[in-house]
């Protein structure tokens, strides 16, 4: 049974509607991941289901009770904000504890709780640190705790991994995946980044101007975006477009199988569709190697100069002509 | 600047703060304390004996305390309504600033247009002075705190009280510590305002060593002087256990917090502006305004020969700016060259500072007491200079200048500094080019104030002052002193031409600030 369900929800900003009959459902122990780039309404959605904006439509139900005209303070939703919203002038423990001292929970067993939270967000010792000298990571453990020290219902993450730098980035999101799945709450994170959504979720939703374009599990998102712009935002190459004639596509590297009526197709070539392989149907001209961390990245060019990326082991020279091999069911089509 | 060129630096300010603020204040516990080269507590004991000196004490604290309470009480709605964006932010800001640098003989002439002599116009004037501190100090705190923090604790559990308490009050506290303890100072040291509005029995410490100074029973006046310099030391000793040294800082920081519209914050600023514009505005009236008529009555009082022997407004008015010039010029080169020196904090150059604060807290009539007896003698017979009233102006001046400059100067990015070495430039260059260059609005707006609080400045100016040396304020309040309508009306034309002079000023700072910094 969903714990969290958002029915056709429009949230108003100022004078334009920032979220337009937005629907979606998370279970508990579940995560969903909010995607869509910055001012597509994921925080003002977000913000709508904490009780911090009010909603102009729709209704949003927790285990079945609709959540109208409930206090923020009473909803019991831990949220971590966007800038973290730290309190200054509280210490680490002073922090973490607040819900606690909210709820006038005994001194000694607030303490205790606090250092709990600290082992498991990995700040031991920490209490009485102030959060003004705090490192990012630190200060983003330190938020994430609190959330979880109101024992909430349900945990709202703001692009919880914001402004950290990419290695402390992925070090962060291992450990929040493991925390909220441990935790067995129903979470909600809003990211800009597909990689994290993607890391971090059972289910994607894409928003793109206050609409969700689609929702799924991160392998459905993968493997059959909704439409060209979620092709692009996930970060798919961009898409040409080619003919379809008697079951075959006429791309600018060569031909390959694709059943259908004939027509005109936009078709995007992901670098998992494609190796390098003597024997492949395409033939290319190879225009750039680029090193990555542990392959090589090889643009190859085909008529039009139109240009595709494939991984490799092995160098390749540039203007040499190579093979590639097509997995036709990785590849991305959409209509036009 | 290396640690040595900050010490050179302050070299210069060294010696002011030695001559202009230490000897003066030592000279005054020396003559309180040492009689016939023994020490002596009498006279100090005496003053704690006599029921009029206990009573002047217990009203000084009073008066000071009540003023505390309502400037708080119209100035923090005041300063929420600046922390929150709205076009009248800034005006509410310049408006209050401008009161705040207003001569207190201007202040205290429009409060007594309209109220009779007693404490409620002595508090309200102090209020009316000291709602600038609130705006400024817990105005900019409040602009500071990041209104998500407040969402954070909603919804963390915390009701809108409990949130508001522990997150919104509890940063502000600092703040409000600062105000409250900078407005008690001000007020307790307040001089011209009781002057002009107290009761004719019941004076302050302030009034009375002017008076025993003027009747030139010096000792008595020392001792006074002593009790006055102790009331300051116990207050600001009780502040530090709230605060750190309160600063207001001038500059204006970019607000955090979300629109409210413009009718909450329009209106939480009334009652401040009010407090100020309504006494000047009668002001104005009883001056331009007779019998329902435009009138140059004002004009002709200014050159009347009906005012009394060796009192010459116009003349006066000569004088202030002459001694605004000469008091600016002072205070801009030791107070600029303190705050370069204090950039960054060392224990030595604390001790400097702390030194020229002092006038802060010290009232300027205590300042021009010290001055009385320390320069009396050769070879330093200082009294009889000319621009002895200057370097008083400038001691009184030199804090708000250090407190507009300090943060400009740490606002400087370091990176441009070094930046400006690798490509070439020798440390002397780095300086003139760089550092000046960006703090010279800021400069600008320290001359500004100095000049102001020099036109303004009566205190030590009553004390020091002679026919020769009369500045407007001077001329203000031989004018009041003396009876008939005429010497009333020069007086009120004086003030009013002080007050356009203030304002102006203002509004060329005003223009700075927006032109440079932040």
């Amino acid at each position: 049974m969903s714990a969290l369900e958002v029915l056709d929800v429009s949230v108003m900003r100022g004078d334009t509607r920032a979220c337009k009959n937005v629907n979606l459902t998370v279970g508990n122990g579940e995560t969903l991941a909010l995607l869509g780039p910055s001012g597509s309404g994921k925080t003002s959605l977000l913000r709508a289901i904490a009780g911090i904006e009010p909603i102009c439509g729709g209704s949003i139900k927790f285990d079945d009770i609709d959540l109208a005209g409930m206090d923020v303070a009473r909803r019991g939703f831990g949220v971590m904000f966007q800038d973290l919203a730290l309190f200054p002038n509280l210490d680490v423990a002073g922090n973490i504890g607040y819900p606690l001292r909210v709820r006038n929970v005994d001194k000694d067993q607030a303490r205790a709780t606090v250092s709990r939270l600290l082992e498991d967000v990995g700040l031991v010792g920490m209490e009485h640190r102030s959060v003004g000298e705090l490192s990012g990571g630190e200060r983003q453990r330190v938020a994430l705790a609190r959330a979880l020290a109101s024992d909430p219902r349900l945990l709202l993450l703001d692009e919880p991994l914001g402004s950290l730098d990419r290695l402390l980035r992925e070090r962060l999101a291992v450990d929040l995946r493991r925390s909220l799945s441990s935790s067995g709450l129903a979470s909600i994170v809003v990211t800009h980044d597909h990689d994290e959504a993607f890391l971090l979720a059972d289910t994607v939703v894409l928003m793109r101007e206050g609409s969700v374009v689609q929702q799924g599990t991160p392998a459905d998102v993968w493997r059959a975006p909704a439409d060209e712009w979620v092709s692009d935002f996930i970060g798919n190459p961009s898409a040409t477009t080619v003919e379809r004639c008697d079951g075959e596509l006429l791309t600018p590297w060569g031909p390959v199988t694709s059943p259908g009526a004939d027509r005109t197709v936009r078709l995007s070539v992901p670098p998992s569709a494609v190796t390098l392989d003597p024997d492949g149907e395409w033939s290319a001209r190879v225009c750039a190697v680029r090193p990555n961390r542990d392959y090589l990245k090889i643009e190859v060019e085909g008529t039009d100069r139109a240009v595709l990326a494939v991984s490799s082991d092995e160098p390749v020279a540039v203007g040499t002509m190579v093979r590639l091999r097509v997995r036709v069911e990785r590849l991305v089509l959409f209509d036009i | 600047m290396n640690f040595r060129t900050r010490v050179a630096l302050a070299g210069l300010p060294a010696l002011f703060a030695f001559m202009f603020v230490a000897w003066p204040l030592v000279a005054i516990l020396k003559r309180g304390f040492v009689i016939d080269g023994s020490l002596d507590l009498g006279a100090i004991v005496d003053i704690f004996g006599s029921d009029r000196s206990r009573s002047l004490v217990t009203f000084t604290v009073v008066q000071a305390a009540v003023s505390t309470l309502a400037t708080l009480i119209i100035g923090l709605p005041a300063a929420w309504s600046t922390s929150r964006p709205w076009w009248g932010a800034s005006l509410v800001r310049s408006f209050m600033t401008t009161a705040f640098v207003l001569p207190t003989l201007v202040m205290a002439l429009a409060f007594s247009t309209i109220f009779d002599r007693g404490l409620l116009p002595i508090v309200l004037s102090h209020a009316a002075f000291n709602v600038a501190v609130v705006v400024r100090i817990v105005g900019n705190a409040w602009a500071g705190i990041e209104p998500g923090t407040g969402d954070a604790a909603r919804t963390l559990g915390a009701s809108r009280f409990f949130a508001w308490r522990t997150v919104t009050l509890a940063r502000l506290a600092p703040a409000i510590a600062s105000s409250a303890i900078l407005t008690f100072l001000f007020s307790l040291t307040s001089f011209g305002v009781v002057l002009v509005l107290g009761d004719y029995r019941q004076g302050t410490i302030e009034t009375e060593i002017y008076r025993l100074s003027r009747t030139l029973q010096f000792d008595k006046a020392g001792a006074l002087a002593v009790v006055q310099l102790f009331v300051v030391g116990a207050a600001l000793s009780l502040s530090r256990r709230f605060s750190r040294n309160p600063v207001v800082d001038l500059t204006t920081v970019q607000t955090r917090q979300r629109a409210v519209g413009v009718v909450v914050p329009g209106l939480a600023a009334l009652m401040g502006m009010c407090l100020v514009a309504i006494p000047l505005g009668t002001l104005a009236c009883q001056v331009f305004f007779r019998r329902g008529q435009w009138t140059l009555n004002w004009w002709r009082a200014l050159t009347s020969d009906e005012l009394p022997l060796g009192v010459d407004p116009l003349a006066s008015l000569g004088t202030s700016f002459h001694y605004a010039i000469a008091a600016t010029f002072v205070a801009v080169v030791i107070g600029g060259a303190t705050a370069f020196a204090l950039a960054k904090a060392s224990r030595g150059l604390r001790l400097l500072d702390g030194l020229l604060m002092l006038p802060l807290g010290v009232s300027a009539v205590t300042l021009g007491y010290g001055y009385l007896i320390t320069f009396d003698e050769a070879p330093l017979r200082l009294r009889d200079f000319y621009y002895v009233v200057p370097l008083a102006h400038a001691a009184v001046a030199v804090p708000i200048v250090v407190w507009v400059l300090t943060p400009a100067i740490r606002g400087v990015a370091p990176g441009l500094r070094e930046a400006a070495a690798t490509l070439g430039a020798t440390r002397a260059k780095v300086f003139w080019n760089i550092e000046l260059s960006l703090v010279a609005p800021s400069l600008g707006v320290a001359a500004g104030f100095a000049a102001a609080i020099s036109i303004g400045e009566f205190g030590a100016t009553a004390l020091l002052g002679r026919s020769g040396t009369a500045t407007a304020p001077f001329a203000i309040g031989r004018l009041l002193s003396v009876p008939g309508e005429t010497a009333r009306l020069a007086a009120f034309g004086l003030a009013l031409s002080l007050a356009l002079s203030t304002t102006l000023l203002m509004l060329v700072i005003d223009k700075l600030t927006t032109l440079g910094i932040r």
